[in-house]
C-alpha cells in the first residue's frame, strides 16, 4: 500500500518544479549504426572484480543512445557506433551510477570522439557500492516492531507547506524488528520510523505511535541526520518508536438531499509525510467513527462506491477526539472553460491541448479535459482548492481567469455547484536566456546548475516558476522562460532531492543573486559566477 | 489497494433505522503458545456476516482483551499478532475455518483464549547466472489450494523482497505444504528499459521454471528453514510493441502498463509511455501470461477510455498489438422486489458487474438504487455477473433478467461500445436457513466438522462461485446453519475435513455425494436436518 501511495505522491508533487527540458536535440541525419567500437570493463572499486550486467549506456551529442550489459567477468563492448562524439555511463542496482568524467555523481562527464572503424579500447570504470543503513526497532518495552515503514526521508514543500517526505527507497522491518535500507546514494538523510496501526471501526484501544526519527523523538529539530559516503555501510541505527494516544473521528454524513450517506464508506487519509489511511462503513443513520489516528493532517472523506458523490474535508488531529463532523456529499463539480490562444504561433487544433486542474489534496480526483476544436473543455473533478496545469507542446500557460480575477497562482474553490466560465490563457511567447558559468579563478564551469526563480517571494512556490538549467557539451546553458523579473544563481550542485522551488534555499540565495528583467520575445546572455553553497 | 480491500471486506451494519447497543459482553487472553506468556497489541476481530456486524478490540499488557456492548448474533471471532499465526476461533487445523460463536443478548461470555503459535521462518539468498546477489527479487511461499473448482499454485502469506545481498527472510507462516517461487522484478517504477536488458524468468526452488518441478517444502510449526539458495537464470527477453488508438481512430496519449497475471493475481508491474503516434515497446518482458492495460495522462474519470489486452509471451517478440480504447460499458436497469419479499427498498443499494473472466482491475463503477428503482452502472468489456455490492443484511438477488433471458448465473457478455439498457434486477429479503446437529458414528454429538450443502444437479457444481453451494460450522452447541442458499434440490452432507476452498471441486462433490442427504428448499424457507459424520477421506 504505502509503496503505491509514495509513487502517486511522486507523480503529483513532479509538476510543482518544472525542470526545464534540455535543448531538442538538432534534427539527427547521422545514420543509427556504424563501425566504431568503444569496449573496456567494470570493475568494483578498490578491487579486481569484474562487475557483471552492469548496464553501460553512451549516449550520443545527438541524444540518441546505444546499450550493453557487461558479461561474467565486467566486460562489455558498444559495437556498431556511428562516428561520433559519446559519453559513456555505466549503471548497476545498489551501485553508484558513474559516467565517464564526471568529478561527482550526478555531474557531467566527458566525451570521447569515436570516428568511423575506430576502436576505443579500455574505457574502464569503477563502480562503488551504494550506501546501506541497518538498524532495528522496537516498542516501548523493548519488543520488536514488526511492519513498521523505515525510510530516508527529507524536509520538502507540498502545496506551500514544509513536511517531511520519503527519498529515495525504504525498508519494512522483519519479525526481529529489523530493516536494511540500501542502493542510498551519498547524502545526508534523516531516518524516520512509521507505525500505522489499524485505522478503522470503532474501538477503544488509543494505544499508538507517532512518527519517528532518529535517534528517537517525533521532533525533527532534535533529529540527527546521517551522512553517508558511496560504499559505506552504517548499521546499528536503532529507534524506539514514541507511543501517542490516538483519537477518533466521528460525524454523521448526508447525501445531497439530507439522507443519510448508509452503504457508503467514511475514509482518511494522511495529507502529509508517510503514506496511510483506513475507513469503515457508514453506519444506516449516516453515522461514522473512524478509531486510531496519529496526532497529524488527514484528509476526511465519505464517498458513494464509484465516487457517485463525495465530500472532503482536511482535518487535523491532536489530543482529543472530534465530534460531530457533518459531511453532505455532492456529485463531482463539472469544470467549463475554454482556452484562449495569442498570436504569438499558428493555432493549434484544440484537442491536441489538455487542461490539468489539479486538486490541492493530491489523493482527491483532479480534473483532465480534452479540450475541443472549438476551444472549450469540460471535466469533472473532486470539491476543494484547485490550480491550473497544461499539456500542450509548446504552449504554456500564461494566464488563468475566474469571474474577471487572475486566479493563475493562487488557485480557486471548486465548490461542489461547479464552476463555468473558467478562462486560461496561452502563449508560446518567451524569452530566450543563455549563458556560461565562471568559477572563483574565472575559469569556465563545465558542470553546474542554474536556477532562474522569480523576484517576486510570493510566486516561489507556484507551478512553473522556477526554472532550471545544466550545461549542454560544450559548457553553456539555454533556457526559455516567461518575461518577468528574475534572480539568477549558478551552483556547483543541488543537493540530491533537494527542490529547486524551496524557499528556504531560494531565499538563501537570493542575496547572491544576480537581477534580470526580461521581456517575451527578448534574448540575453548572461555569464553568472558560482553562489555560495546552501544550507539544507 | 489494502485500503480498498479492508473497505470491502468490511460488511454494513444492519438496516435498522435506529442502532441500539448491544448487551452481551465477550472476553478472553490472547497468549503465546510456546512461552505461556501473555501477548500484548494482539488484535482480536469480531464478525457477524448476517447482522454486519464487525468489531475489533486490542489485548492490553496482561493479554486481555474486551468487547462489551456485543449485539446478539452468530460470531467468528479470530486472533491476529504480528509474526504469530492468526488463528480463529475452534480452529484446530492449519489453514481450517473457525467455528461460530452463538451469542445471546445479556450474555457474558469468558475465557474466550487463543494461544498462537510463533510463524515458521525461512531464509535464503539468490544469486544471478554470475554468482553475484540479485537484489529486488520477490520470494513468495506459495501452496496448493482449491480455487473456483481448481487446485491451483496461490501465493499464501508475507512476501519477502531480497536485499542487496540477495538476502530473503520469510516469517509469519503457517504450517503446511510450500513451493517458493522467486521474481526478479525489473523495471520497477515505469524506467526506459535497455535494449539489451536481461529478464529473469519466476522460478521456483531450487531452481526451475514448472511448479510440477519444484521442491516442496513441508513446514511444521514455528520451524527455522535456513540457508536456502537459488540462482535465477537470464531467459530471452522479449520485446511486446503495437499500437493503442481511441475509439475515434486518434493515437491514445498517457502510458501503457503490463501486469503478469499470476494464478488470480498481478505481479511485477512495468510500464511505458505511448509515444505521440500511437505506438509502444516494453522490453525485457520474461515469458508469462501478461495483461497489458491504457491508463490516461493525468487522473482519469469515470468515462475515460481505456483498452485491455491479454498477451501471452512465449520465446518470440510480439509486434503489432493492436490496442483500440473504449469507454465503459453503461448498463441501466431497474430493481424489482420480489412480490414475496418486504414491499419497500432498503436505502443505498448498489447493483455491480463482477467480471468472471478471471482477475481485472480498474473499470467498474457501482450503480446506485435511486428513489424510483433505477441504476446505471458501468463496466468494462468481458462477461460479468450482475450482483448487490455490499447489500445490506438479509437482502440478496433472486434474479437477474435481461430481454427475458435470465441470466442469474450465466453473466451477461459485455461488448465494447455496446452500452446495455433494461436490465432488470429481483431482490429478496427472504433468506432460507438449513440447520441441523451432527452425530458421530457411536451416536455422539460432534463439535468438529464441515457441513456442505450442494446442488443435485451437478451442472451447476462446474459454476465458479456459485451461490448454490454453501458450507457451514458447528456453534458451542453443534449446530451448523446455512443460510442465503437459492430454492432447489440440494444435496448435505457433514464431513470431518475439508481443504480451503475443495467444495469448488467437482470431483470432490461427486465423491461425497452418495454419502449425501437429499433435500429440497423453497424460497425463505427454514429446514432442520439432522446428519451422520463422514469421513471426507
Amino acid at each position: 500500500m504505502s509503496r503505491a501511495f509514495l509513487c502517486l505522491v511522486a507523480l503529483v508533487v513532479l509538476p510543482a518544479a518544472v525542470l526545464a527540458q534540455p535543448p531538442a536535440p538538432a534534427r539527427d541525419v547521422t545514420p543509427q549504426t556504424g563501425t566504431a567500437v568503444i569496449r573496456g570493463r567494470v570493475l568494483v572499486d578498490g578491487t579486481d572484480h569484474g562487475l557483471p550486467r552492469t548496464q553501460i549506456r553512451a549516449t550520443s551529442d545527438k541524444g540518441r543512445t546505444y546499450d550493453a550489459n557487461t558479461d561474467s567477468d565486467g566486460r562489455y563492448e558498444l559495437k556498431q557506433l556511428p562516428a561520433g562524439s559519446y559519453t559513456v555511463s555505466a549503471s548497476r542496482s545498489n551501485y553508484v551510477a558513474h559516467t565517464l568524467g564526471q568529478k561527482r555523481p550526478g555531474g557531467a562527464g566527458t566525451r570521447i570522439d569515436v570516428a568511423d572503424g575506430q576502436t576505443i579500447a579500455a574505457v574502464d570504470f569503477k563502480l562503488v557500492r551504494a550506501g546501506v543503513i541497518i538498524g532495528r526497532v522496537v516498542d516501548e518495552v523493548g519488543d520488536p516492531v514488526t511492519d513498521v515503514q523505515v525510510a530516508p526521508v527529507r524536509s520538502q514543500l507540498m502545496n506551500g507547506t514544509r513536511q517531511m517526505m520519503p527519498t529515495g527507497r525504504g525498508a519494512t522491518t522483519n519479525d526481529l524488528g529489523e530493516f536494511r535500507i540500501f542502493g542510498l546514494a551519498p547524502g545526508r538523510y534523516y531516518i524516520a520510523a512509521v507505525y500505522r496501526g489499524a485505522m478503522g471501526g470503532d474501538s477503544d484501544d488509543r494505544s499508538g505511535y507517532g512518527a519517528t526519527y532518529y535517534p528517537g523523538t517525533g521532533n525533527i529539530a532534535q533529529a540527527q541526520r546521517i551522512t553517508i559516503a558511496a560504499g559505506q555501510t552504517i548499521d546499528s541505527v536503532n529507534f524506539t518508536l514514541l507511543p501517542v494516544r490516538t483519537v477518533k473521528v466521528s460525524g454523521i454524513a448526508l447525501d445531497a438531499q439530507g439522507r443519510p450517506l448508509s452503504g457508503a464508506f467514511s475514509s482518511v487519509m494522511t495529507r502529509s509525510f508517510m503514506a496511510g489511511g483506513g475507513g469503515t462503513a457508514i453506519r444506516p443513520d449516516g453515522k461514522f467513527t473512524i478509531s486510531g489516528l496519529t496526532p497529524g493532517d488527514y484528509a476526511l472523506r465519505v464517498s458513494l462506491p464509484g465516487n457517485s458523490e463525495s465530500a472532503t474535508m482536511p482535518i487535523t488531529t491532536a489530543d482529543a477526539d472530534l465530534t460531530d463532523i457533518q459531511l453532505i456529499t455532492s456529485k463531482p463539480p463539472t469544470i467549463r472553460g475554454r482556452v484562449v490562444l495569442d498570436d504569438s504561433a499558428p493555432s493549434p487544433k484544440g484537442s491536441s491541448l489538455r487542461v490539468f486542474i489539479q486538486n490541492d489534496l493530491p489523493m482527491l480526483p483532479s480534473g483532465n479535459a480534452q479540450v475541443k476544436d472549438d476551444f472549450t473543455f469540460e471535466t469533472t473533478m473532486a470539491a476543494g482548492h484547485a490550480r491550473v496545469n497544461l499539456f500542450g507542446g509548446d504552449w504554456r500557460l500564461r494566464t488563468v481567469r475566474l469571474g474577471g480575477a487572475d486566479v493563475t497562482d493562487a488557485g480557486f474553490d471548486v465548490p461542489p455547484t461547479g464552476i463555468n466560465g473558467l478562462v486560461v490563457e496561452l502563449s508560446t511567447r518567451h524569452a530566450d536566456l543563455s549563458g556560461t558559468v565562471v568559477d572563483a579563478n574565472g575559469a569556465a564551469a563545465r558542470d553546474y546548475v542554474v536556477l532562474i526563480f522569480p523576484q517576486d517571494a510570493e510566486r516561489w512556490t507556484r507551478p512553473n516558476a522556477v526554472f532550471t538549467a545544466r550545461p549542454s557539451a560544450d559548457g553553456a546553458f539555454k533556457l526559455r522562460v516567461p518575461g518577468g523579473d528574475y534572480y539568477a544563481v549558478a551552483l556547483e550542485e543541488l543537493e540530491q532531492g533537494a527542490a529547486p522551488n524551496d524557499p528556504d534555499i531560494l531565499g538563501q540565495l537570493r542575496d547572491g543573486a544576480q537581477r534580470l528583467s526580461i521581456a517575451d520575445g527578448e534574448t540575453r546572455s548572461l555569464v553568472l559566477k558560482f553562489s555560495p553553497l546552501v544550507v539544507y | 489497494m489494502l485500503i480498498l480491500i479492508a473497505l470491502l471486506a468490511i460488511g454494513q451494519p444492519p438496516a435498522a433505522d435506529v442502532e441500539k447497543p448491544g448487551t452481551a459482553t465477550l472476553r478472553g487472553h490472547v497468549l503465546a503458545a510456546d512461552t505461556g506468556r501473555p501477548l500484548r497489541k494482539a488484535q482480536v476481530r469480531i464478525f457477524a456476516a448476517e447482522i454486519r456486524e464487525n468489531r475489533l478490540a486490542t489485548t492490553d499488557d496482561d493479554g486481555r482483551y474486551e468487547f462489551k456492548e456485543v449485539k446478539a448474533g452468530r460470531y467468528t471471532i479470530n486472533a491476529t499478532k504480528g509474526s504469530y499465526i492468526s488463528l480463529s476461533y475452534g480452529q484446530t487445523r492449519p489453514l481450517e475455518a473457525g467455528t461460530p460463536l452463538e451469542i445471546k443478548d445479556g450474555q457474558t461470555v469468558e475465557r474466550v483464549d487463543f494461544s498462537l503459535p510463533r510463524g515458521a521462518v525461512i531464509t535464503g539468498r539468490i544469486f544471478d547466472e554470475f554468482g553475484e546477489p540479485l537484489s529486488d527479487v520477490m520470494v513468495a511461499p506459495m501452496r496448493y489450494q482449491f480455487v473456483q473448482g481448481k487446485r491451483t499454485l496461490v501465493g499464501a502469506g508475507r512476501q519477502s523482497t531480497t536485499d542487496d545481498n540477495g538476502e530473503f527472510r520469510l516469517f509469519g507462516i503457517t504450517p503446511g505444504q510450500y513451493y517458493l517461487q522467486a521474481t526478479w522484478r525489473s523495471n520497477m517504477g515505469f524506467g526506459p528499459g535497455g535494449e539489451n536488458q536481461p529478464a529473469y524468468a519466476p522460478m521456483f526452488f531450487p531452481g526451475v521454471l514448472e511448479a510440477s518441478e519444484a521442491q516442496r517444502f513441508t513446514i511444521g510449526v514455528s520451524q527455522q528453514l535456513s540457508d536456502l539458495v537459488m540462482t535465477l537464470k537470464p531467459t530471452r527477453a522479449v520485446r511486446i510493441s503495437g499500437t493503442v488508438l481511441t475509439s475515434d481512430g486518434r493515437p491514445a496519449t498517457g502510458m501503457l502498463n503490463v501486469v503478469r497475471v499470476v494464478g488470480m493475481g498481478f505481479t511485477s508491474n512495468m510500464g511505458a509511455m505511448i509515444k505521440p503516434d500511437g505506438s509502444f515497446q516494453l522490453n525485457g518482458i520474461a515469458p508469462g501470461e501478461y495483461q497489458l492495460r491504457t491508463f490516461p495522462n493525468g487522473p482519469s474519470g469515470p468515462d475515460s477510455e481505456t483498452a485491455m489486452a491479454k498477451v501471452t509471451v512465449a520465446g518470440d517478440d510480439i509486434t503489432d498489438v493492436q490496442l483500440v480504447t473504449s469507454k465503459p460499458v453503461s448498463v441501466a436497469g431497474r430493481v424489482i422486489l420480489d412480490p414475496g419479499a418486504a414491499q419497500s427498498l432498503p436505502a443505498s443499494l448498489f447493483v455491480t458487474a463482477f467480471p468472471m473472466d478471471g482477475p481485472s482491475f480498474g473499470g467498474l463503477t457501482p450503480g446506485r438504487v435511486a428513489d424510483d428503482y433505477t441504476f446505471e452502472l458501468k463496466t468494462s468489456p468481458g462477461r460479468a455477473r450482475i450482483s448487490l455490492s455490499n447489500p445490506p443484511a438479509g437482502w440478496s438477488v433472486r434474479a437477474v433478467r435481461l430481454d427475458g433471458a435470465d441470466v442469474t448465473d450465466s453473466g451477461i457478455e459485455f461488448k465494447p461500445n455496446r452500452n446495455v439498457r433494461g436490465l432488470e434486477v429481483e431482490l429478496t429479503n427472504k433468506v432460507s436457513v438449513v440447520t441441523g446437529l451432527v452425530t458421530t458414528g457411536r451416536s455422539e454429538a460432534s463439535r468438529d466438522y464441515t457441513a456442505i450443502a450442494f446442488p443435485q444437479d451437478s451442472d451447476r457444481w462446474k459454476d465458479t462461485n456459485s451461490r448454490y453451494i454453501r458450507t457451514g460450522r458447528p456453534d458451542q452447541d453443534g449446530r451448523f446453519k446455512i443460510s442465503g442458499l437459492p430454492s432447489g434440490d440440494y444435496l448435505l452432507i457433514a464431513v470431518d475435513h475439508i481443504n480451503p476452498g475443495e467444495f469448488s471441486d467437482p470431483e470432490f462433490l461427486e465423491r461425497i455425494r452418495t454419502k449425501a442427504t437429499r433435500f429440497s428448499l423453497s424460497e425463505g424457507e427454514t429446514k432442520s436436518i439432522d446428519l451422520k459424520l463422514n469421513s471426507s477421506s
